[in-house]
């Protein structure tokens, strides 16, 4: 290329400009400095009461939770019928994206779902929710829920100030096909891990798909943390999503649990193609009677009951006699965030605190999840597969055997966790490699 | 040339099969789209019962009709802004010898080889300090700079091949630039401006990546961010996903079956100026 | 009127003209006011464009969430994207995909091309045209859930090879380690390849038909033909093909990030999905920034010396 003397000064021109502003540092949108637990100075007084003047908040959440977000702000303008909500959903994908961004704004919703709830709250985004908690005496909730909505100081959940609550909660565990379960000659849903592997080793025998497993969008991740929740422990899993110093998934325990899941793996107990089936197609092939077991949460119930009338729903198979362990984890925790109008936030907490009232929770379980707090158990149709579900939840709750998704422990960690598991399932990589390649993710993007 | 019949016939099966091939997605969409939702549709087959109303269910979940008057007014917006800028631009870049054109020249096209992700971030920042974020017109701005490298370009080879005659037979007849530009060239330009006018509405409305980040109001963005609304965090409906990728598909297909003669009109002009 | 009596009449004019001398001082003023025209096509590329570019270099040099304070590190994200194995991996990948991007696109596009000089039944010519050009008319995003499904393994690509007796070939290719990329290729192969035959088809018509007359008359075979007079008439029409399928290639996202968001594994990953998760999933500004310095960098360099290859008269 012939470059003339013109264009050469140009370019040089252009670079030097370049270079002189790479100096200065890049300016955020001004939300927050870093400050852990910030709480609201100039708020209003904390009060129950709304009085009669006209509010009107806005809501933001998942476009997947639409129908019941609906359900319940119908409700509650029912109740307080001076308070209007508005709503704002992003698709389900993207709201993980944009929502530090949309909690950071200058003029943020008034209730917003929460993803990574310990660096938002340490972010200073987040309203302290501690008075209203006195006011309404959420400090009773049982703890293992408290315990997801509680932030400390140095941004590590579990324990602290309360910054959120969840509109109702998600829980997990088997799906059956009964009727492959009668013809396989298997009396009920095995209760314990040794049960479970028998009883998959039968359906191979038999030619049956013991797991439905949709690996494409990291499916597999949910048996094994089945089976991780027994080996390592609730406690030890919930501080490593809480980020508590220290935490590591990285154990001899932890191996234990992959080198069971390696050996299923290798001995077929799971769909051939599970790489290349998403969390939909694994669904639909389960309920058009592919595979014994589909490994998910209540999340499924309504598009399985839709289409397979035998089946059934159990709670994951105990490592140890008398252990009940799954993953259970807020369907939206709403937060309030910290740049939210001052005069809205006494009717946003009201809001939050009717997430508890038996009405929000019976339109929880009508929508196929768990509902918020505790107290009588809503009703649900006696035989349907919501009903299953249902009790295991209570029984879950009784037992406090309520375990945090490992995918939650930090913004980034499903991206290492996803990749993992399809290595694992597509054998390129050993078991012993899987769980300290999370645990490098999850120290890096924590800054350890 | 004149190639005989022989010479003709594997020509003639290959451009058939690319055709075969070209289509094939689309009618396994169709087929999918149309069997019961909720179910997953195996491979291509028409189903025995076809039902047509998923189109309608689609549209009604997705809310498409706020993102077909959204799409409308980006492009609205941003296609006639974004031509005259860059026919502007061309006509100086390929007529007039700018001082320093070459350089211009240079900074453009290398924003054509610029992927979207190198500046989505700092956009952001950038418009919410300019109050901009969250709104149509912040996305028309950002959709229009981010054309004009293509757009500059493409003018601009269209003016360089005109005869620089014209221009100064017209400034002796005491035509200054501008007229000069409104009443001939630019009717001269036409078949350019309209194959790129057809592009940029293409691309205006398949923006994804920069609606999203830049309106948090699905309502207020393209018909592209409607296929997201499918799919939900538990669960997909692979029939509805089809019906509704077909109906955000429909628009694009219908203007450029329209338009598809000037188009390819522009793409062959050279032939007449050999 | 032609260009060449255009030309003939305007040249009359302006030997004139240069006779009167005034035309120096108007293109003079043609150099300076010219950039009336330029400017507002400038303002609206450099405040969206440029000035955005120029702020991803700044947080390149930094550590940076997105929304608190930024640390500063130096060169140390640029170090990171070079001596990672997965960012170099996914660079490989972006690479191989240039097979199915470019490569195959532009040959058969030439084949088809070449082989069809003119088609007789017009009707043929339009749907042709319309039909092959369809795939550039969707949204990738669309164009990749097609193909996702029709790539599962109860799709339409394995009822095609079960079809026609290939039935040992079918497979989730999507969710195969070794397969997926090629698969991810194959999309990118459906969205350029008409693109590329109409614009070589058209490029065609563009060739002096007395060329091939001579050719002809000169004894030449097809073959010969091709290579001598076909191809170099070609020339601008392939590089465009070429520049802008690589670039594709090399920035691809859509296709990846639909169909399989880098997996399995991180057999499919390329740089603009991981400068995408790094700045949004993982909230590592800094580091998506640098990665998508160092990718503009590469394209640049890949791109222009094929210019002077194609544009060479």
């Amino acid at each position: 290329m012939r470059t003339s003397r013109i264009t050469r000064l140009g370019l040089g021109g252009v670079l030097a400009g370049v270079l002189a502003l790479t100096a200065c540092a890049p300016t955020g949108s001004g939300g927050g400095t870093g400050s852990s637990g910030a709480g609201d100075g100039d708020a209003p007084e904390v009060s129950t009461e709304l009085g009669d003047e006209p509010v009107e908040l806005v809501l933001y959440d998942g476009a997947g939770l639409k129908t019941i977000d609906d359900a319940l702000i119908a409700a509650f303008q029912d109740e307080f019928p001076n308070v209007t909500i508005t709503t704002r959903f992003d698709p389900d994908n993207v709201q993980a994206q944009n929502a530090p961004r949309v909690l950071s704004s200058e003029d943020p919703p008034d209730l917003a779902r929460i993803n990574s709830l310990g660096s938002t709250a340490h972010n200073g985004l987040l309203t302290n929710l501690d008075p209203w908690a006195e006011a309404y005496g959420w400090t009773d909730l049982p703890s293992g829920q408290l315990a997801m909505y509680t932030v400390d100081e140095d941004g590590v959940r579990g324990t602290g100030s309360q910054f959120s609550l969840a509109s109702g909660f998600v829980t997990t565990g088997l799906y059956v096909n009964t009727d492959l379960m009668a013809q396989l000659g298997i009396d009920a849903p095995p209760t314990t891990v040794a049960e479970w592997e028998e009883q998959l080793a039968t359906a191979k025998a038999a030619g049956v798909t013991g797991i439905m497993a949709g690996n494409a969008t990291g499916g597999g991740l949910t048996t094994l943390q089945f089976l991780l929740n027994g080996h390592v422990g609730a406690d030890a899993i919930n501080q490593w999503v809480y980020n508590a110093p220290d935490a590591t998934i990285a154990t001899p325990e932890g191996d234990e649990a992959v080198a069971t899941l390696d050996e299923w793996i290798r001995a077929g107990y799971f769909n051939d193609d599970a790489n290349g089936t998403d969390a939909a197609g694994a669904l639909a092939r389960f309920a058009s009677g592919d595979g014994l077991f589909f490994a998910s949460g209540n999340w499924d119930a309504s598009g399985i009951a839709g289409q397979m009338d035998d089946v059934t729903f159990a709670a994951p198979p105990a490592l140890t006699e008398g252990q009940f362990l799954a993953m259970s984890d807020p369907v939206s925790n709403f937060g309030i965030p910290a740049k939210a109008k001052a005069e809205n936030k006494n009717a946003a907490a009201a809001f939050l605190n009717f997430l508890l009232s038996d009405e929000a929770r019976q339109i929880l379980v009508d929508n196929g999840f768990a509902p918020s707090g505790e107290g009588a158990a809503p009703t649900t149709e006696p035989g349907s597969l919501n009903e299953a579900v249902q009790a295991s939840f209570v029984a879950l709750v009784e037992a406090d055997g309520q375990v945090q998704f490992i995918q939650n422990a930090t913004p980034g960690i499903t991206q290492t966790q996803n990749q993992e598991i399809q290595n694992l399932f597509g054998g390129k990589s050993s078991p012993t490699d899987v769980l300290p390649a999370i645990q490098k993710a999850y120290e890096e993007e924590l800054g350890r | 040339m004149q190639t005989n019949v022989r010479e003709r016939i594997p020509g003639l099966i290959l451009l058939i099969l690319a055709m075969i091939f070209s289509i094939f997605p689309l009618l396994s969409m169709l087929s999918a789209a149309l069997q019961p939702q909720g179910s997953l549709p195996l491979g291509i087959s028409w189903p025995s019962d076809p039902q047509w109303h998923n189109f309608v269910d689609a549209w009604r979940v997705a809310e498409v009709t706020p993102l077909l008057v959204s799409s409308v007014i980006l492009v609205i917006g941003v296609v006639p802004i974004a031509a005259l800028c860059a026919t502007m631009a061309g006509f100086a870049l390929g007529q007039l010898k700018v001082l320093g054109g070459s350089v211009v020249l240079l900074v453009l096209i290398f924003g054509l080889t610029l992927p979207k992700e190198a500046t989505i971030v700092p956009l952001y920042y950038q418009l919410q300090s300019m109050g901009l974020i969250n709104t149509r017109l912040g996305l028309i701005v950002v959709l229009i700079g981010t054309f004009m490298p293509f757009a500059a370009y493409w003018m601009r080879a269209h003016f360089i091949t005109m005869p620089k005659e014209l221009s100064e037979a017209s400034a002796i007849d005491g035509a200054n630039r501008w007229q000069d530009f409104t009443r001939i060239q630019v009717p001269l330009a036409v078949p350019a401006i309209s194959s790129m006018c057809l592009l940029l509405f293409l691309w205006t409305w398949n923006t994804f990546l920069q609606a999203i980040v830049l309106i948090d109001d699905p309502s207020q963005r393209t018909m592209a961010g409607a296929l997201q609304n499918f799919v939900g965090q538990y669960t997909t409906d692979v029939v509805l996903l089809n019906a509704g990728s077909l109906l955000i598909m429909a628009p694009t297909i219908l203007v450029f079956l329209l338009f598809q003669r000037h188009f390819v009109k522009a793409l062959i002009s050279g032939a007449v100026k050999g | 009127m032609t260009t060449t009596e255009l030309n003939a009449a305007a040249s009359g004019r302006a030997l004139t003209a240069r006779g009167r001398g005034g035309r120096r001082s108007a293109s003079e003023r043609g150099r300076l006011s010219g950039w009336l025209f330029l400017l507002p096509a400038l303002v609206f590329y450099g405040l969206f464009v440029l000035w955005p570019l120029f702020a991803t270099v700044q947080y390149s040099f930094f550590d940076w969430d997105g929304y608190t304070t930024a640390t500063p590190v130096g060169l140390g994200n640029y170090v990171r994207v070079l001596t990672d194995p997965q960012l170099i991996s996914s660079v490989g990948h972006s690479f191989f995909l240039m097979i199915f991007f470019t490569i195959i696109p532009v040959v058969l596009g030439l084949v088809i091309a070449a082989l069809i000089q003119e088609i007789r039944l017009k009707g043929l010519a339009t749907t042709a045209r319309t039909l092959l050009f369809l795939p550039q008319i969707i949204p990738g995003a669309a164009a990749a859930i097609a193909w996702v499904w029709m790539l599962s393994s109860t799709g339409a690509v394995n009822q095609l090879l079960s079809g026609i007796g290939l039935g040992g070939l079918t497979r989730a290719w999507l969710g195969d380690f070794t397969w997926a990329l090629p698969a991810v290729g194959l999309i990118g192969l459906w969205l350029n390849l008409g693109f590329c035959t109409i614009l070589l088809m058209a490029g065609i018509g563009k060739i002096d038909l007395a060329i091939y007359e001579a050719a002809k008359l000169d004894g030449a075979g097809f073959f010969q033909t091709f290579r001598s007079v076909t191809l170099p008439g070609l020339r601008q029409e392939i590089g465009v093909c070429v520049t802008m399928t690589m670039i594709a290639a090399l920035a691809s996202f859509d296709v990846v990030y639909m169909s399989t968001r880098g997996g399995p594994g991180t057999s499919t990953m390329v740089p603009g999905v991981q400068i995408f998760q790094l700045a949004f999933t993982e909230s590592r500004v800094g580091l998506a920034s640098a990665l998508a310095i160092v990718l503009t960098v590469l394209i640049v360099v890949v791109i222009v010396p094929l210019q002077r290859l194609f544009q060479e008269k």
